[in-house]
């Protein structure tokens, strides 16, 4: 027990000893720490956060010529690739891309040793190669800056060339002027004249002169008085000859120049149906070109009979025209635009008028230059005396319809009375209104017969048939034609009508009896090569069918010569006017009329004797009848208006078939005219045209001829075309329609049907923006009338003005800049070697070529600078990338231009260097 | 006598126990103290750095005006075309040290000093540093002449000290080079 005691004493002795120490020791350390903390000075701190991107921002300013001038003579000035304009930092990188890393190294270690404190480690690093180190060993703390060069990579070139290309026309330039030859210059000698010759060419600059035209016999041509030659057309109608009459060069001078062309043959063949010559040479003055709002149309000289047929296009919103003619003529003159007849007089020798811009908008002549704005504009001028001519192919078969029903008797006035007959047909009986409706009908066809059959005429090969009905087609007169003479005919018609006692005037009215008979007429005695006419002449309502169905009843388009009366309700009289009992025959009419025209092309005229103003069938009829025969029609009881409606469509199918050509053929007492070449049209315009851009150049473009009327054409993609026409070889017929995709953009009946009166062009201007870039439908027609069609020749073509891209951008930078020898292809398939740029003379060549156009073909040097912007452009001018360069650049006065920077930095990289400082 | 022994005992006890508890309070204050001041951020010291940062950018720049003389300087920057202009750095070094402690916005004690690659003072005309005068510079010769050598700190009474080392071009005539600039700044 005493032992625990004492034991248990003993243990908390050591315990509290124990704490003792633990506080002592506790003491002692707070002690000393506090003595560290305010008794023993700390070391000076050093900071190194700003020596990295301190040493990136020294080296990328520090420049080479800077530095020690001993040093970089002694260690770097040998290399190639010092550059004392290069910052360190850049001429660090550039030694280490081009594998000089020990000038990296020595020009690092000169320019950053000692840099850094004792206690610090830094080195420079590209990529992952050091180029400085200042070793420290137990980094405890890395400060690291990054910068980025660009243009180096290491083993490739540092610098290199680049290079654009742009199309230029050369100072030399090549270009050509023209004369150009309307629809028709005849007929006689014809002359022109070019104005536009610069004053630096020579006969050493004219490079060709050419001549296509389509003439109707052998001329001459004279150039300056001096003859050129003798020519002969070898070819058949709208057909050009192309003749090169380069020989005739020297005879050709700066400024003007006159052109003669004078025919040995007849003056009826002594013209030129559309055509040009064309000089081309080298000139170094500028052209006019396509974007001034003025231009001038000169007549060409013509003397023998001045017949003129052509055109002038406004590009334009007109806003002033003034007109100046000088000829010299005693015979009536007149000129036509458009449609309007400007001046129309009979004078007596020389004479000049000027037209103004008032006198030509103002009464009487009124031009609307709106219409004339924008349009491909027919001009006519004539000056012969139509005394001495008469008209080409006499061709018209022309049918005459008399109605002989039993209303015929009656007076002009009247439904009711009868009218007495007038055989003499006196003036003075005609105009009576108590004259017979067939007495008065009679005389109008002795007028018909006496226009269409005029026996004074030469070569008068028209025919007339006379045919009349009443109930059912009477026979016609006649199917001998060597009986159809005008006296023959004359007598008939006095047999026929004009003897007649009124109680032979008797029967029905079968109208489409008599249409029907005079499609049979026509469809056995003509031929396409003839125009055809009907007259179709009724008093009153049409009251029989030409045919039936099965079951009875009228057959509206029956095609017989005989009557059937269906329904005695029809009458045909005043009762019948307002009625549908007669619809029947009604129809059969106009059905039948509209055969005659749909089959056989015939022109159906409508006339209507007596009291019809008012009744509606009678009209309906007459007016469906000439509709569907493309004709007109009158309806009148006033034989004076009858009468000039004869006369009238007697001289239009005369018209149709005489004046069906542009040849006036003079056969006697030639009355001569000559139109002088001085005469004009001038106009003002405003233009639509949106001119050239910077990096645009303009072409011109002719596409092959067509030999088709529906040709399709391409306007390939990357160009914009800014002119075009069609050139129209029309010979003595009519350029009347061109259509572009269905949109009609030229139609020579808008301004007359009667194509006569109107000019002819020989270049059609098409509306730029119709021409897009892709594929389009033309359709060009030529015809003598809107219904008389002549085709179209083979020979016509698109010319148009593009603007082609001139430029590239520059190209990449690349080692080399030589230049080739370039074998280029064009779209018209004709080859050409040029060097580019024009001096190079090395062996290297490069082709752009059907065969041979693309890099994996090795058509040329990717690492050259001039190859690859001249293989660019060619790529832009391959439209549809066929290896043919669209632009034949020796014919359209270009040439590829390079514009070259070399020792431009590459864009390599961007390379990063990194600078690490650590301690 | 057992009664005595049990007094004594009890008395050592008290001065025992209350002498030990006052030095363990003590003890425990200061141990929490240096703790906490271990692992908090010295303040003062990061205020030396950012002041050092700040002294080294004014005068890494062109200052304000751009040809800035002693009457006319607001930002004292040291730099034309990104290069030591020696005028200003002799302008600098010639300026009072109580006018140019506010331009340097700094309320510590700074010296800057140039040296070129072998770790050399590079002399400014009769200037060897700019900034506090009562730091020792060793130096040689006087005036132009004047070759000076490094500071000494042992001059100045100081509890922290920092020192920033900073590369900038010098143009020393003919030749560029890159040299540092040494900023020391203390309380």
């Amino acid at each position: 027990m005493v032992l625990d005691i004492i034991s248990i004493k003993t243990n908390k002795k050591g315990f509290y000893f124990t704490f003792d120490a633990l506080l002592a020791s506790i003491i002692l350390i707070g002690g000393l720490l506090l003595i560290s903390q305010y008794f023993v000075k700390e070391h000076p701190r050093e900071s190194i956060e700003y020596l990295s991107t301190d040493v990136l921002s020294a080296l990328s300013e520090l420049r080479v010529s800077e530095i020690n001038s001993t040093f970089v003579n002694t260690y770097l000035i040998g290399s190639p690739n010092t550059n004392l304009n290069f910052s360190v930092l850049e001429q660090i990188g550039t030694y280490w891309a081009t594998n000089e890393t020990e000038l990296a190294l020595n020009l690092s270690e000169y320019v950053l040793e000692n840099m850094f404190p004792n206690n610090t480690g830094m080195n420079l690093v590209i990529e992952s190669d050091v180029l400085f180190e200042k070793p420290l060993a137990n980094a405890s703390n890395l400060m690291a800056g990054e910068r980025m060069i660009t243009g180096i990579m290491q083993g490739a070139p540092i610098t290199g060339s680049t290079s654009s290309a742009y199309l230029r026309k050369i100072e030399d330039k090549r270009t050509s002027s023209f004369a150009y030859f309307g629809g028709f210059v005849g007929e006689g000698n014809i002359s022109t004249f070019i104005d536009d010759i610069p004053s630096d060419v020579t006969n050493e600059s004219i490079s060709m002169v050419e001549m296509e035209v389509d003439a109707a016999s052998p001329f001459s041509l004279y150039i300056n008085n001096d003859k050129c030659g003798d020519f002969t057309s070898t070819t058949t109608d709208m057909t050009p000859d192309y003749w090169n009459i380069t020989s005739c060069k020297n005879s050709i001078q700066s400024g003007r120049n006159d052109f003669k062309i004078i025919f040995s043959g007849e003056l009826n063949e002594s013209y030129i149906a559309g055509g040009f010559i064309k000089i081309s040479y080298k000139t170094s003055q500028q052209l006019q070109n396509l974007f001034v709002g003025q231009k001038k149309y000169y007549f060409p000289g013509i003397e023998g009979v001045a017949n003129l047929y052509d055109s002038f296009y406004i590009p334009g919103t007109l806003t002033n025209m003034t007109i100046y003619l000088h000829f010299d003529s005693n015979a009536k003159t007149y000129l036509t635009i458009g449609d309007t007849i400007v001046y129309q007089n009979i004078t007596t020798g020389e004479t000049q008028v000027l037209f103004n811009d008032t006198s030509l908008t103002q009464f009487p002549i009124n031009l609307n230059y709106n219409d004339l704005s924008n349009r491909t504009i027919p001009l006519r001028f004539a000056s012969y005396n139509e005394t001495y001519t008469y008209v080409f192919g006499s061709n018209a078969d022309v049918v005459l319809i008399t109605d002989l029903s039993g209303s015929m008797k009656l007076r002009m006035n009247s439904w009711d009375n009868p009218g007495f007959a007038i055989p003499n047909c006196k003036p003075t009986d005609i105009t009576n209104p108590k004259s017979r409706r067939l007495g008065v009908a009679a005389c109008l066809d002795s007028d018909v017969n006496a226009i269409i059959m005029n026996s004074s005429r030469e070569n008068n090969t028209n025919r007339l048939w006379l045919a009349d009905f009443s109930s059912d087609a009477n026979p016609f007169f006649s199917p001998n034609l060597n009986l159809l003479t005008e006296e023959n005919i004359e007598n008939e018609i006095y047999d026929r009508y004009k003897s007649k006692s009124q109680q032979e005037i008797k029967g029905g009215t079968c109208l489409c009896c008599a249409i029907n008979q005079a499609y049979d007429i026509l469809n056995t005695y003509s031929n396409e090569n003839r125009t055809k006419s009907v007259i179709v002449m009724t008093d009153g309502v049409p009251t029989h069918c030409c045919g039936l169905t099965t079951g009875g009843e009228c057959n509206e388009t029956s095609t017989g010569t005989s009557g059937y009366w269906l329904d005695p309700s029809c009458t045909g009289d005043e009762d019948s006017c307002e009625i549908s009992n007669c619809d029947g025959p009604i129809n059969n009419s106009i059905n039948s009329a509209k055969r005659l025209h749909e089959d056989l092309n015939a022109t159906v005229y409508a006339i209507g004797f007596g009291p019809l103003e008012n009744c509606t069938k009678a009209n309906y009829t007459l007016h469906n009848i000439a509709e569907a025969g493309n004709g007109s029609v009158m309806v009148s009881s006033n034989a004076s208006v009858l009468q000039e409606f004869y006369y009238n469509i007697s001289h239009e199918i005369l018209t149709q078939v005489g004046q069906s050509a542009q040849l006036v053929i003079v056969t006697e007492n030639l009355t001569s005219s000559t139109l002088f070449n001085d005469s004009y049209v001038d106009f003002v315009y405003n233009p639509t045209i949106t001119p050239p851009e910077p990096n645009e150049i303009s072409v011109i473009v002719q596409t092959d001829q067509f030999g088709t009327c529906t040709p399709s054409i391409t306007i390939p993609g990357g160009i914009r075309v800014v002119d075009a026409k069609v050139v129209s070889y029309s010979d003595y017929h009519w350029t009347d329609t061109l259509i572009i995709d269905g949109t009609t953009v030229y139609n020579l009946s808008y301004f007359s049907s009667v194509y006569t009166r109107l000019g002819d062009p020989y270049e059609v201007q098409v509306p730029v923006q119709l021409l897009t870039n892709g594929t389009h439908t033309l359709t060009i027609e030529t015809g003598d009338s809107p219904i008389n069609r002549t085709g179209c020749s083979a020979n016509n073509s698109l010319i148009y003005t593009a603007l082609v891209p001139s430029a590239t951008a520059r190209s990449e930078v690349v080692e080399h800049i030589e230049g080739c020898e370039w074998n280029l292809q064009f779209e018209d398939d004709t080859f050409s070697i040029k060097p580019i740029p024009g001096d190079y003379s090395g062996s290297k060549k490069c082709s752009y070529t059907e065969n041979n156009y693309t890099l994996a073909d090795g058509a040329y040097d990717p690492t050259d600078a001039y190859d690859v912007a001249v293989y660019n452009l060619l790529t832009i001018l391959d439209f549809d990338d066929n290896g043919k360069v669209f632009v034949n650049l020796d014919a359209a006065d270009i040439e590829i231009v390079l514009t070259t920077v070399s020792s431009v930095p590459y864009l390599w990289g961007p390379t990063l260097v990194k600078a690490r400082v650590w301690q | 006598m057992r009664k005595r022994r049990r007094n004594k005992k009890s008395q050592v006890w008290v001065s025992d126990y209350t002498i030990s508890l006052l030095l363990f309070i003590l003890a425990a204050l200061l141990s929490v103290k240096i703790i906490v001041n271990s692992f908090s951020t010295n303040t003062a010291f990061e205020e030396l750095k950012t002041d050092a940062s700040k002294i080294s950018e004014i005068l890494l720049s062109e200052g304000y005006p751009s040809d800035w003389a002693n009457e006319s300087v607001i930002r004292p920057g040291l730099l034309t075309s990104n290069r030591l202009n020696s005028l200003k750095v002799e302008s600098a070094m010639n300026m009072s040290y109580s006018l140019l402690k506010p331009k340097l916005q700094t309320r510590y004690d700074f010296l800057v000093i140039f040296e070129g690659s072998g770790n050399d003072m590079i002399e400014f005309d009769e200037f060897c540093a700019i900034g506090n005068p009562d730091v020792n510079i060793n130096s040689t010769g006087a005036g132009p002449l004047i070759d000076c050598h490094n500071p000494e700190f042992t001059s100045i009474d100081y509890d922290n000290l920092v020192k920033l080392t900073r590369l900038v071009i010098y143009d020393s005539g003919s030749t560029s080079e890159i040299i540092k600039m040494v900023i020391y700044v203390w309380y």
